[in-house]
């Protein structure tokens, strides 16, 4: 298994493949993985944030918020997937799920642009041609599916985990700040009242 | 199943000219292979019951994503692009062998089919709303991509049945 702290993050993206878009046979990935809706993008996780894993549990955290949905809609889309797939990663790998790994450099022709990453580190990957079929064949062949060990390791590389816990740290920080200065604020306003 | 191989009654649809025509190259070695002379022994495919199961087994949302289940115009499509494709196999080109396509669903709610045989290529979408586009690939080659009509997708099947010669 590859130690993730030995590659660059940088040069890669992750992409969650369901059963359902993989040969099982070999494991090789169907150009369907990369599919998507007409004027949409595809969704990559960055793993400067993410490990495989996390993309995985994410998925998971995701379909449990939908289950608790108040739109039957919904929550019949979050309750169908988890009683399909399972409510843990482990189940989900049991049952096919596989996280691909694709260098956008490798991309390079056939992407427009990449989004910004989200707090979540997910990023919308942008399609030059309109011609999904090409962009979506050209994908497959390019992407790396990461093996089941790999997609269900708890290793969190050192960058992530510095970079997750400084958002935690600053996130508190700033909500912390936010109601010193509130009660701060309010106190100085009553005091003020009383003199009056 | 017999029943409706032998009449696969085809729709001709999206037959547009700015369809993805087969090559001459592609169309010259289709009619060599052509034959009516015999009937081919085909095994009964079980893309209909692969592509049923697909059908019933997912649900909007199967990816995690907003993924649509595959609609009932792409699976109808996909069988009668198969039934016809699996009818002129049968009477007109006995010598290829029948290959079944390897089916995935795709997120507009569309399916993929996908034949790679020998040397051959092909990827056959039919989108959710009932469209068919192809890509077409010889030796790692671009033959061609883009959206496709009934017939000539047929055609297509056709020929890279016949990269397995």
């Amino acid at each position: 298994m590859r130690n993730p702290n030995n590659f660059s993050r940088h040069d890669y993206l992750y992409r969650r493949i369901p059963d359902t878009n993989l040969n099982l046979k070999d494991y090789s990935i169907k150009p369907s993985a990369f599919s998507y809706k007409e004027g949409e993008s595809v969704s990559v996780f960055s793993p400067l944030v993410r490990t495989p894993r996390d993309v995985l549990q994410l998925c998971i955290d995701e379909q449990k918020e939908y289950s608790c949905s108040p739109n039957p809609k919904t929550r019949l889309k979050g309750e169908n997937f988890l009683n399909k797939n399972g409510t843990t990663v482990e189940q989900l790998v049991e049952k096919g799920w596989r996280v691909a790994e694709i260098r956008p450099v490798l991309l390079a022709e056939k992407i427009s642009r990449i989004g910004k990453i989200e707090f979540s580190g997910h990023q919308d990957l942008w399609a030059k041609t309109d011609d999904i079929n090409d962009f979506k064949k050209f994908c497959a062949d390019k992407a790396t599916l990461l093996t089941k060990e790999e997609c269900l390791s708890k290793v969190v590389p050192k960058e992530i985990f510095f970079r997750r816990n400084f958002c935690f740290f600053f996130v508190t920080l700033i909500s912390l700040t936010k109601r010193i200065l509130g009660t701060i604020i309010s106190t100085v306003e009553k005091l003020g009242s009383q003199k009056k | 199943m017999t029943a409706l191989l032998e009449n696969p009654n085809p729709q001709f649809k999206n037959t547009n000219s700015s369809m993805l025509e087969p090559h001459a190259e592609i169309k010259n070695e289709i009619w060599s292979h052509r034959s009516a002379t015999a009937s081919a022994q085909i095994q009964n495919p079980n893309f209909f019951d692969q592509i049923e199961q697909l059908k019933n087994k997912l649900f909007d949302g199967w990816d995690g994503e907003d993924g649509l289940a595959p609609t009932q115009t792409a699976t109808d499509l996909a069988k009668q692009v198969i039934r016809y494709a699996l009818y002129l196999h049968r009477n007109y080109f006995p010598s290829t062998k029948w290959v079944e396509p390897d089916l995935s669903p795709t997120s507009d709610g569309g399916v993929d089919l996908e034949w790679e045989i020998g040397n051959r290529y092909l990827l056959l979408n039919v989108s959710g709303k009932g469209e068919i586009s192809c890509l077409i690939k010889n030796n790692q080659a671009n033959l061609g991509t883009g959206s496709a009509s009934f017939l000539y997708a047929c055609i297509y099947i056709q020929w890279v049945l016949a990269g397995g010669l």
